[in-house]
């Protein structure tokens, strides 16, 4: 003991800052959290200790089964369509060289560096129903205007086509770095064995960027599960009022943000929080598993 | 040594969950409203109405909150020239304005209650004072007021302060500013239109009559009032009396009127026709106006400098007028008013009280009527404001609806008007008939505060 004190005491002391605030700004609040799922808490009067009372409150809410259901719909779209564009891509720009390599990386690269409130102003703008950019050119070619973020039918697809142009440059440029960590010698085989473009993607591109390809799907599937930001500008909701018409684009971070701000039902929006982390845990959990058996 | 270090980790998370395993702790018990009683300054002095009063040295940051319209453009300038010259005045004070958005204000002011760090001084709007009371963010200041000369206090518009004294001996704020929506009129459509702007419109029924005009002329009417419970309220006004809106907390139910909300249901059913899917305060809309593509917006006098500037570059010829109700006795309209609020647990109250008092003065307020165009609580500073803005504002005032009434009597669910709009989606759906939905909307909102 004497000696574990003198030799190995000094690191211990040297991680424990680290540890201290890990455990002060990390662990601490979400064990917090956590206790206050169990309260039924409005921050102005006493704490009530209602066991699981929130949880069931939850489930059985119209909005949480609205919520769920919009985030299932969105993220069966996005993550998928998503994916396809940032790797499309990813192809395109490690096929250029020089000044158009660097010209189209960072040309697809700006929508992610855009501030969202900037991005959903000019969203908002060019979705305007009869006036914006969109419904213009319908109309010049003979269609007619979509009233893109106030129709519930098509908020979702306005909110994916946002998104995905959000993101696509995010997820390019770590498919990019993938792709370009491939030697060339596996494409040279291929060309000997007489791969056509097709197969040389099917065969030796797609395997070989497999983890990366991984770590982008399960990002994918996290932050899409996380998604409140855009659409909560592009409703221009408020504490008082969220999620568009007829809740279209109602989220789960959104609800408990409405939970937690608009009516100050701490309890539940901490309870929400966990539930929605448990299904990002399985979610992710079946994506670990899908790949170790592939 | 993985095994010391695993010893360790776990210490560390059970040390976590045990700090947080106490309950979140309440705010402080309310104390009755009869029972508060303000510091009274030790000395109240007669202020010159133009000179900040001197203070002792003292280095003292006071947190000032405030809108964020408040806190930029012109509105922000002023707000900081008046800083500058109670900051010169008082050597060693800083005030630390913060700009926050309605919503964003509305929330940091519960949040930073709740975690004890509430601003020394801050604004509001008095649909929300009934929440900051109930939470004891807001201090009783009528000992202050009381102990204020005369001179000062008689400037002073009494409805105004009424709004902000719920009962006796019982005042939370300095009320500061007002507004209520009219009509803005685009000249150059109407006339385009073969509509002589002259002809008054006196009820919905001439007034969808003129938007037909408009629309077969190839212009538009009007926005959308389905998207926002403000937006609809502006219309409902101009058919419903301030009895038939807000809530009636003693019977915990709502007061909306179902026939009335029928029938501006219909009147926005049959105007669809006639406008723009837009909503009424979306920027496109603001644009079809401005390009001369639409003839009607309602809003307040905060968009008159866009238009106003657009006129002055010859591109928008317009005008203002009250909006038009079901009769001709009624009309439409949204009215707020803003005060500035103190933390009843700010060690500065008498900096902060010195402050609020400065800017509410007839100089002040004077060049805040002058800058912006938007009533306040002076009086004696409005009668040397000579705006025409003023003018409508104050008639429009008349006929308009406030946001959330009773004022200081009880909250109002977070998401009571969440409610209304969703049901007015169904009905602009096709979901509901006007007649199901009134129905449905009068049930879901006395649910709504009966659940609260």
């Amino acid at each position: 003991m004497k000696y574990w004190f003198r030799k190995t005491l000094k690191h211990y002391l040297m991680l424990f800052p680290f540890f201290f605030f890990f455990t002060l700004f990390f662990l601490y609040p979400i064990a917090q959290g956590f206790s206050i799922s169990f309260y039924k808490w409005d921050s102005v009067n006493p704490a009530i200790y209602v066991q699981f009372q929130n949880y069931i409150n939850l489930i059985k809410s119209r909005d949480f089964i609205i919520s769920f259901s919009n985030i299932l719909k969105y993220i069966s779209v996005t993550v998928p369509v998503g994916i396809t564009v940032a790797f499309a891509l990813a192809l395109f720009v490690n096929n250029l060289k020089g000044f158009a390599a660097n010209f189209f990386r960072s040309s697809y690269f700006v929508p992610t560096m855009m501030p969202l409130f900037l991005a959903a102003s000019v969203w908002r703008w060019m979705y305007a129903p009869e006036v914006g950019i969109i419904n213009t050119a319908f109309a010049a070619l003979g269609l007619e205007s979509i009233n893109w973020l106030k129709n519930p039918s098509v908020m979702i697809f306005a909110l994916i086509i946002v998104d995905i142009w959000r993101s696509a440059g995010w997820n390019m440029v770590i498919l990019l770095a993938g792709l370009k960590n491939i030697p060339n010698d596996y494409y040279d085989a291929a060309k000997v064995d007489g791969a056509n473009k097709w197969q040389e993607l099917t065969h030796v591109t797609i395997p070989l960027l497999e983890p990366v390809l991984f770590f982008v799907i399960a990002q994918g599937f996290i932050f899409a599960l996380q998604v409140f930001d855009a659409p909560w500008l592009l409703t221009l909701s408020t504490t008082q009022g969220y999620g568009g018409r007829l809740k279209a684009l109602l989220f789960p971070v959104m609800d408990m943000f409405g939970r937690a701000f608009g009516v100050y039902k701490f309890g539940e929006a901490s309870a929400y929080g966990f539930l929605l982390t448990a299904l990002i845990i399985v979610i992710t959990s079946i994506l670990f598993m899908l790949r170790r058996k592939n | 040594m993985k095994k010391r270090f695993h010893v360790l980790l776990s210490i560390t998370i059970l040390a976590a969950f045990v700090l947080a395993s106490c309950a979140p702790q309440p705010l402080p018990t309310e104390l009755p409203v009869a029972a508060t009683k303000a510091v009274v300054p030790a000395a109240a002095t007669e202020a010159p109405a133009a000179e900040v009063p001197a203070a002792e040295t003292k280095n003292v940051t006071l947190e000032f909150w405030t809108f964020s319209d408040y806190a930029s453009d012109v509105g922000g300038d002023l707000m900081k020239t008046f800083i500058s010259e109670f900051e010169e005045a008082h050597p060693g004070v800083k005030i630390n304005m913060t700009g926050k958005g309605g919503d964003e204000l509305n929330t940091g002011i519960v949040t930073s209650k709740a975690s004890n760090t509430l601003p020394d001084v801050y604004m509001g709007t008095t649909s929300q004072g009934a929440l900051f009371t109930k939470i004891n963010a807001m201090k009783n200041v009528h000992d202050n007021w009381m102990a204020m000369p005369e001179t000062y206090r008689s400037q002073f518009n009494e409805e105004m302060i009424g709004e902000v004294t719920p009962e006796e001996n019982a005042m939370y704020a300095i009320p500061f500013t007002g507004y209520s929506t009219f009509l803005y009129r685009n000249l150059t459509v109407l006339k385009a239109a073969g509509i002589d702007p002259n002809e008054k419109v006196e009820t919905w029924d001439a007034w969808l009559a003129q938007m037909k005009t408009i629309n077969e002329a190839g212009y538009k009417g009007m926005g959308s009032f389905y998207n926002d419970w403000w937006d609809f309220t502006n219309i409902y006004s101009g058919a419903a009396t301030p009895e038939e809106w807000g809530i009636d907390f003693a019977n915990q139910k709502t007061m909306i009127n179902p026939d009335k909300y029928i029938q501006t249901v219909k009147f926005l059913e049959a105007a669809k026709a006639y406008g723009t899917e837009n909503g009424d305060q979306d920027q496109a809309t603001t644009d079809l106006f401005l390009s001369n593509k639409l003839a009607f917006i309602v809003t307040g006098p905060w968009m008159d400098p866009t238009f106003k500037a657009a006129k002055e570059s010859n591109s928008l010829d317009y005008d203002y007028v009250l909006i038009p109700g079901a009769t001709p006795d009624n009309k439409g309209g949204v009215r707020g008013t803003e005060f500035i609020g103190f933390s009843p647990d700010s060690p500065n109250f008498d900096l902060a009280w010195e402050f609020a008092t400065y800017i509410c003065d007839e100089p002040q307020l004077t060049r805040w009527g002058q800058a912006l165009g938007r009533f306040n609580s002076n009086n004696a500073a409005i009668a040397k404001v000579e705006n025409s803005l003023l003018q409508i504002t104050y008639e429009a005032a008349v006929s308009s609806l406030f946001e959330r009434p009773p004022h200081f009597v009880d909250a109002y669910p977070g998401n009571y008007y969440q409610v209304l709009q969703d049901n007015l989606a169904q009905i602009t759906a096709g979901e509901f008939t006007p007649e199901e939905g009134a129905e449905d909307l009068i049930k879901q909102l006395n649910d709504t505060i009966v659940n609260q």
